[in-house]
């Protein structure tokens, strides 16, 4: 970490260190900005340290040992396979290591001043430090994202944990319940029962709610095949150090209480009332779409100014608001979000599904030659196209749904047709055929399905 | 009450600047005085009053209006009174990030062509697009920052063409109106592919009937006789013979639209820029009406009385800068849509052999400049010979003294 001699006014003050933070950070350099980056803890933020890098490290070791334990049916037998708990952890640790030094190495090499810290707004020009220092500043980005919900009976405690630490752990618990039924809660679920874990989940109506149902299903078909049980309408009650108890009387074993039921905006301490910064109903920051706040000297981005709260839209907010602050004429104007849940089968959306006048098509993985090949036919990609044959959204529920939904996020930001990416070329024998096939097949010309004259 | 509005005045106009008051706020005037001075890219109009009344104006001077705005209202006094005066007329959409808010999900247009709809203060949601299935291209916005329609030529921006290093003081000057409708249509100009034929004409002879007739047509007539009305009339035969030269090309339909009239454009300069003065019909003046009514029009551009009934539907044009006491051979641009221009410069003694003799002759350079798709150079060299025969016959000459 970088702690030169600590600035008294800069040009850019960021608060919080996190994928939004240091990206504005390093933008607000890059346009030839004096820019201070205050960290209470650590750079790269939960994205990096507690949150998407973690599970999906663990989630790869976790898919990793469930496909060589069941891989019979393509003549691996590997009755002696095993995990070392503390090795996973380690290197899950290591990751998270690795890129926080990355992150201040950037910082460092862009000139942006790392200060270690929590602030305070003394006024719309100035943050107190904890270290002392009074930060006096032109302009200032709030970037200090979010924070797991607390559930009231539920604090994080002996058996207790929050979804970062639960992120954390250095042994494989017997029993694991899950109270929360979002893709936070899906994609830890999985991943503990992959690694011999017995997961339940707590969901008050159904698990990923919110999702296509269609690919909903494929997700609790396998879930039901990893063993996990879903306690759906019901509530937690109580809990003691090896069991929860619902509000049906039932009581499930617990070794690990994880509470998974939301994010909270984190505006706590950062004395947002001396300045002329307002929060909306919900706690959020209120902005505009430059990620103006209602101060003309701040500006905020990602989880704290609201839905959806995730690292690639801080990052890209983050991005503006430097912008912005520098007098650019940047806008946070992106068409779609993509959200992707790292379950297993891997569901990716980009857009909507749903309106006026648009058209969806599905294609089945059961047609493809490369997820036959591979037994990963558990999946589909649904194409949704408005009158002009002009893609509006793009689900895909596949392996390596996480990447291919770029194209399609390209394909929306740029107008794009069905014919755009039906008459594109796509590498054969991949996944990305999926969603060439099914522009193909709302064109009424797919190849490898029959859809019937 | 009646509001005075600016009008479309046709010509494609949708601006205009509000020179001058010529009534002061609340003034009595009556039906057709003229009460606002509107320069547009073309003129200087002088709005008149539609009925008599009270005055109420409803923009400052030097602000800039759209067709359609307010300018002033006009009334009984308890009228006007109950008249809610606008806000000025609206100005130039002045770009505010905070405020424009981008639908982009209702928006046909990629993430870099949104950002440079920013950029360029263009508002994105209110275009509709000329690429594919509407969506809009970046030429689009361009177009529009430029104010214009649509643009098939786009003109680099000029941070792209000129990076200056301003190593002294420098001032930026807004352009006026007729300084911008200068510079798009020799913009205009610019697709019609030029080329230039130059010769000599011995002029001695025009300069004697010129020399023996001005003073009696300034007493007859109370005209200063110059070279114009001569240079006028022998062009009008020789485009008679050359119908080519008195056209103007449709590059869409990729036809040349011969023009059976002859009205001769004279461009002249006025304080606010060049200005092409129209003398229409010109084959059934005589060489005294010409030389009164080129003189009137030169004048009223002059004044800046000019009006745009005056200044359009040329069909070839002339530019006399001998006038100006200079010029040997220069490149005049062609009037846009028009085929050719003909660049007449000063007369003077010139040494020259006549029967194998050197004599001092009064010697009178021009240039031709054609539209190379229309006419080739063996017939701008035929029309610069006719040209030179007629302006060197004194049989002509006496003809139309």
């Amino acid at each position: 970490m970088v702690m030169g001699s600590l600035p008294e006014q800069v040009d850019m003050a960021v608060v919080g260190g996190g994928v939004g933070g240091y990206f504005a950070a390093i933008r607000a350099a890059q346009l030839g900005k004096n820019v201070a980056l205050v960290e209470k803890e650590k750079l790269g933020g939960h994205c990096l340290n507690y949150a998407c890098i973690p599970s999906k490290t663990l989630i790869k070791i976790s898919d990793l040992l469930y496909e060589v334990q069941h891989a019979e049916k393509f003549g691996i037998h590997a009755e002696s396979v095993s995990l070392d708990p503390k090795a996973m952890y380690d290197w899950r640790m290591g990751v998270s290591k690795k890129l926080e030094e990355g992150v201040a190495f950037l910082c460092k090499s862009n000139g942006v001043e790392v200060i270690k810290g929590t602030a305070t707004f003394i006024s719309s020009n100035a943050l107190q430090l904890t270290n002392g220092t009074t930060l006096q500043f032109k302009k200032a980005i709030i970037a200090t994202g979010s924070d797991a919900t607390q559930l009231k009976g539920f604090e994080p405690g002996s058996n207790v944990f929050d979804y970062k630490q639960a992120l954390m752990l250095n042994y494989i618990p017997k029993s694991m319940v899950m109270i929360g039924a979002g893709y936070v809660s899906v994609e830890i679920s999985m991943l503990y029962a992959k690694l011999g874990a017995k997961v339940s989940i707590i969901a008050r109506s159904d698990i990923l709610s919110k999702f296509d149902r269609e690919a909903v299903d494929l997700i609790k078909a396998k879930m039901s095949e990893l063993g996990i049980k879903i306690y759906a309408g019901v509530s937690p009650v109580s809990h003691d150090s090896s069991s929860v108890t619902l509000s049906s009387g039932e009581k499930i074993d617990a070794e690990v209480i994880v509470v998974a039921i939301g994010l909270t905006p984190f505006t706590e301490g950062l004395g947002l009332g001396n300045t002329e910064v307002q929060l909306d109903e919900k706690g959020f920051i209120r902005v505009d779409n430059t990620l103006m706040t209602t101060d003309p000297n701040i500006l905020a981005i990602g989880d704290v100014v609201g839905e959806p709260l995730l690292a690639h839209k801080a990052m890209r907010q983050g991005l503006i608001a430097a912008e912005v602050a520098c007098g650019q004429n940047s806008a946070y104007d992106n068409i779609v979000v993509p959200a992707v849940i790292f379950s297993d089968p891997v569901v990716a959306l980009a857009g909507t599904l749903e309106g006026e006048g648009i058209k969806v098509t599905k294609f089945p993985l059961t047609a493809l030659g490369r997820a036959i090949a591979l037994n990963t036919t558990n999946g589909f990609v649904k194409i949704a196209a408005d009158e002009n044959n002009i893609i509006k959204g793009v689900e895909i529920v596949s392996d390596e749904a996480d990447s291919l939904i770029g194209e399609a996020v390209v394909a929306i930001e740029m107008c794009a047709t069905l014919e755009d990416i039906a008459d594109s070329i796509h590498p054969h024998p991949t996944y990305s055929e999926a969603l060439q096939e099914a522009a193909e097949a709302a064109l009424g010309r797919s190849i490898h399905y029959f859809y019937g004259k | 009450m009646k509001e005075i509005k600016f009008v479309d005045v046709g010509e494609g106009i949708t601006e205009g600047h509000v020179r001058k008051w010529l009534v002061k706020d609340g003034e009595t005037v009556k039906e057709d005085q003229p009460v606002v001075q509107v320069e547009t890219d073309k003129a200087v109009v002088n709005v008149p009053a539609p009925v008599s009344g009270l005055i109420k104006q409803n923009v400052p001077e030097n602000s800039n209006v759209h067709v359609g705005d307010t300018i002033a209202y006009i009334g009984e006094a308890s009228e006007l009174q109950s008249a809610a005066t606008k806000p000025a007329a609206p100005q130039q959409q002045v770009p505010e990030t905070q405020n424009m808010s981008v639908k982009a999900r209702e928006v046909m247009a990629t993430p870099a062509v949104r950002k440079l709809a920013r950029d360029l203060g263009v508002d994105v949601s209110k275009i509709n697009g000329t690429g594919p299935e509407g969506r809009i291209i970046e030429n689009d916005i361009r177009s529009v920052a430029h104010g214009e329609v649509l643009q098939s030529r786009p003109i680099p921006k000029f941070s792209e063409v000129l990076e200056e290093q301003h190593e002294g003081e420098v001032e930026r000057i807004p352009l006026s109106q007729v300084r911008k409708a200068i510079a798009k249509n020799m913009e205009a100009a610019w697709t019609i592919p030029h080329a230039a034929h130059m010769d000599l004409i011995d002029a001695t002879d025009l300069f004697d009937v010129v020399q023996k007739e001005k003073q009696k047509v300034q007493e007859e007539f109370g005209v200063n006789l110059t070279f114009t009305p001569f240079i006028i009339k022998a062009v009008l035969e020789v485009l008679k013979e050359n119908p080519r030269f008195n056209a103007s090309y449709d590059h869409e339909k990729l036809e040349i639209i011969q023009k059976k009239y002859y009205h001769i454009g004279l461009a002249v300069g006025s304080p606010s820029g060049l200005k092409v003065v129209v003398l229409k019909d010109v084959d059934k003046k005589s060489i005294i009406d010409i030389a009164k009514e080129s003189h009137d029009l030169s004048d009223k551009a002059r004044n800046e009385t000019i009006t745009l009934d005056e200044m359009r539907d040329s069909t070839f044009t002339i530019s006399n800068i001998g006038s100006l006491k200079a010029g040997f051979f220069s490149v005049p641009v062609i009037n846009y849509p028009e085929v050719a221009i003909l660049g007449i410069h000063m007369i003077r003694d010139m040494p020259v052999v006549k029967d194998g003799k050197i004599v001092i002759r009064k010697i009178l350079p021009y240039s031709l400049v054609f539209d190379h798709r229309v006419v080739d150079g063996a017939e701008a060299v035929k029309f610069g010979n006719s040209l030179a025969k007629y302006l060197e016959d004194p049989d002509f000459l006496e003809m139309l003294g």
